[in-house]
């Protein structure tokens, strides 16, 4: 059984009928008991997009998927080509199949993802949970505020904007957290 | 229709009390209903609800059929459920959860998870959004109360509905509400109240007779309002609608009276006939009146949150009380020890009643008559908050002092009801309630010497009653979470 707890960014779970992934998390909100989060899934029986709010009191089904490690081999246009690094086929997802991952990652990159296939079909990737990205832009750093606990977006070599501590700026390398975004330290 | 309305208690009184009123206010609107109400902690029901067997796994209470959790009970099979009112997101009872996802039942399920209270703007976004659950026949929702457009609102019974109207009619009349107070102080009373005096327990007159006229001497004043009374009758008189209470809950004691420590210097001429009146024996009854005639020529302050220090506020209600008398009613719980701390140390400076634990309802009428109060949770905060007086919440406690958030979401729905201090805009400067309200919640633990930077005059000014009244008056407008429910589920089903 999957938790609410366990759901992220790229997650397969079986929603009613449906088989469902997640393609952006929209909000987690916590109160004293619990969080709940809101997310757009699509579906991967008739791919519809909808959005779906969850609470932590409710289990899923796992879905049976096989996952294959693969790198991002190039971008064309809104179609995403992965390289199997066992067999060295190519496989192709949509930017929209992505969600958030789309954001995370380029071409250049090292790191390797996990890419999940739902009867023989690439469905969804799952990125490594930190990873390292570089700030190429930001409001100028505050030094002395090494809190973390203020922060300010910062957009990074890849395009998306993160919430970072007010001490970072532009070429500072910094590691994130995949399933939500959130600044983890300070890269060397 | 039949409902099954589930609810985990995971501390205090809030999550029973706001699954209590919810099913109160759903039979309001449909007598027919079927309720089944599925309940974790039988004793923090019956604190709320004397009528609940705390020790019966299966029984009917109002016409609701009250089932302890995972209560082995036939009907359940009989008549599985078919829509299901999850509180808190608080999960299901195995056996409940075998009967909903039985794969051979072709009927439909519906179930909606209502959410806690918050002010924040997300509510609206969470707000009827589907869920999702293993099962293509079990459908499920998301329901948010809320402060705002677009949220389901704030559960508004129809006893509240009426105390409130009443409140309001009282108010309108000349004399109305120490009427009011007179009336509810008597009933307050007779659940045993017993002078204090300057510390002093007075000599307590015999029961009353009636149910809750025990009227215990209480040897020792504040130390009976736990201990005295009946065994196993401790809901009886138990306890504030959401959370108050505890106190009695967690000493197992049995809260039967409410002690009146008069103050020091304002009181004092009062407290002393009242006292020598007390000491005789079999006079309850005029001893009640004399306390309900006195305590209703005053302004009711009530006093229900965590613990913190007390200091300023107590330092403020004084000198508030010189220009205007006031007492205060300090409600069951966690604050009470520290309130009547602050309140020795600055030599007792105004009357002060302890509450016994109340029933919902009448903690309801407390907030109700009461001009300013100190609210904690979230229930009490919804009741204050339509009570249309002036209050200042209390917030649970979070990591990180993530309470400061859901504050300043309450803040931001307050502030267009006030001015600012450049005279623009409508009404009283926002600043300093703004600033008692941060104040008050900027702390990272509930203890004795937390906080106490607050300072309340803002909130005492008479000024300061306008903006909340016209808070509440939109909140009542918004209509009966309720009602929205059952709109809603009308809709899905």
């Amino acid at each position: 059984m999957l938790m609410t707890g366990d759901i992220r960014g790229g997650t397969v779970f079986k929603a009613g009928n449906d088989v469902v992934v997640v393609q952006r998390m929209l909000g987690i909100k916590g109160g004293r008991n619990g969080q709940v989060k809101r997310l757009r899934v699509k579906s991967i029986l008739t791919g519809q997009t909808s959005e779906l709010g969850l609470d932590m009191g409710e289990k899923f089904e796992d879905v049976s998927l096989d996952y294959h490690t693969m790198k991002l081999s190039y971008v064309d246009g809104e179609t995403w080509v992965f390289m199997d690094q066992e067999s060295f086929e190519q496989y192709e997802l949509t930017k929209d199949d992505l969600g958030d991952a789309a954001g995370y990652m380029t071409p250049e990159d090292d790191f390797e993802v996990e890419v999940a296939f739902y009867e023989g079909k690439p469905v969804s990737v799952t990125l490594p949970t930190a990873i390292v990205r570089t700030i190429t832009y930001c409001e100028p750093g505050i030094k002395g505020d090494t809190s973390g606990k203020s922060t300010k977006p910062a957009t990074l070599d890849t395009g998306i904007e993160v919430a970072v501590p007010l001490f970072c700026d532009i070429g500072t390398k910094i590691m994130f957290d995949t399933r939500d975004g959130s600044f983890i330290e300070r890269a060397k | 229709m039949t409902i099954d309305l589930l609810c985990k208690v995971v501390d205090n009184f809030g999550d029973i009390g706001v699954a209590y009123r919810l099913a109160k206010a759903l039979s309001d609107l449909d007598s027919t209903l079927a309720l089944r109400l599925h309940v974790d902690d039988l004793r923090a029901f019956h604190a709320l609800c004397p009528e609940v067997d705390p020790e019966c796994e299966a029984q009917l209470v109002r016409g609701w059929t009250v089932l302890r959790w995972n209560a082995d009970w036939a009907g359940l099979a009989e008549r599985p459920p078919r829509v299901v009112l999850e509180c808190f997101a608080c999960g299901r009872p195995e056996r409940f959860e075998e009967i909903l996802y039985d794969s051979a039942d072709p009927e439909p399920r519906y179930v909606v998870n209502i959410e806690h209270l918050t002010a924040e703007s997300w509510a609206a976004d969470f707000h009827l959004l589907p869920s999702a659950t293993r099962s293509g026949l079990v459908k499920k929702w998301m329901f948010m109360p809320g402060f705002s457009e677009g949220t389901g609102g704030l559960i508004i019974d129809r006893r509240f509905r009426e105390a409130r109207q009443a409140a309001l009619a009282a108010e309108g009349r000349s004399g109305g509400r120490e009427e009011l107070r007179a009336r509810l102080a008597e009933e307050l009373a007779a659940r045993g109240a017993i002078f204090a005096g300057t510390g002093e327990a007075p000599a307590g007159g015999e029961s009353g007779g009636e149910s809750g006229r025990s009227a215990e001497s209480g040897a020792e004043s504040g130390r009976s309002a736990e201990s005295g009374g009946e065994s196993g009758r401790s809901g009886e008189s138990v306890a504030e609608s959401g959370r108050s209470g505890e106190s009695g809950a967690e000493s197992g004691g049995v809260a039967r009276s409410s002690v009146v420590r008069s103050g020091g210097r304002t009181a004092e001429a009062a407290a002393a006939g009242l006292r020598d009146r007390a000491r005789c024996r079999n006079c309850d009854r005029d001893r009640d009146r004399d306390l309900a005639r006195d305590l209703a020529r005053r302004r009711w302050v009530s006093v229900f949150s965590y613990e913190q220090d007390f200091g300023r506020v107590v330092e403020d209600l004084a000198a508030a009380d010189r220009e205007r008398p006031l007492a205060v009613l300090a409600a069951a719980g966690r604050s009470r020890a520290c309130f009547l701390a602050a309140w020795e140390s600055a030599g007792r400076p105004f009357p002060l009643l302890e509450l016994p634990f109340l029933p919902q309802e009448i903690w309801d009428e407390v907030l109700l008559a009461s001009d300013f109060s100190i609210v904690r949770g979230e229930e009490s905060l919804a009741r204050a908050a339509l009570s249309g007086r002036p209050f200042l919440w209390h917030a649970y406690l979070q990591d990180e002092r993530h309470q400061l958030v859901k504050v300043r979401a309450l803040l931001d729905r307050l502030r267009p009801y006030f001015g600012a201090a450049d005279g623009a805009g409508d009404g009283p400067d926002f600043g300093p309630v703004e600033e008692a309200f941060l104040a008050f919640n900027d702390r990272e633990r509930d203890e004795p010497g937390a906080g106490g930077r607050e300072r309340i005059s803002p909130l005492l000014d008479a000024r300061a009653a306008e903006p909340f009244r016209a808070f509440a008056e939109d909140l009542v407008a918004r209509g009966d979470l309720a009602a929205h429910l059952m709109t809603f589920l009308g809709e899905i089903g």
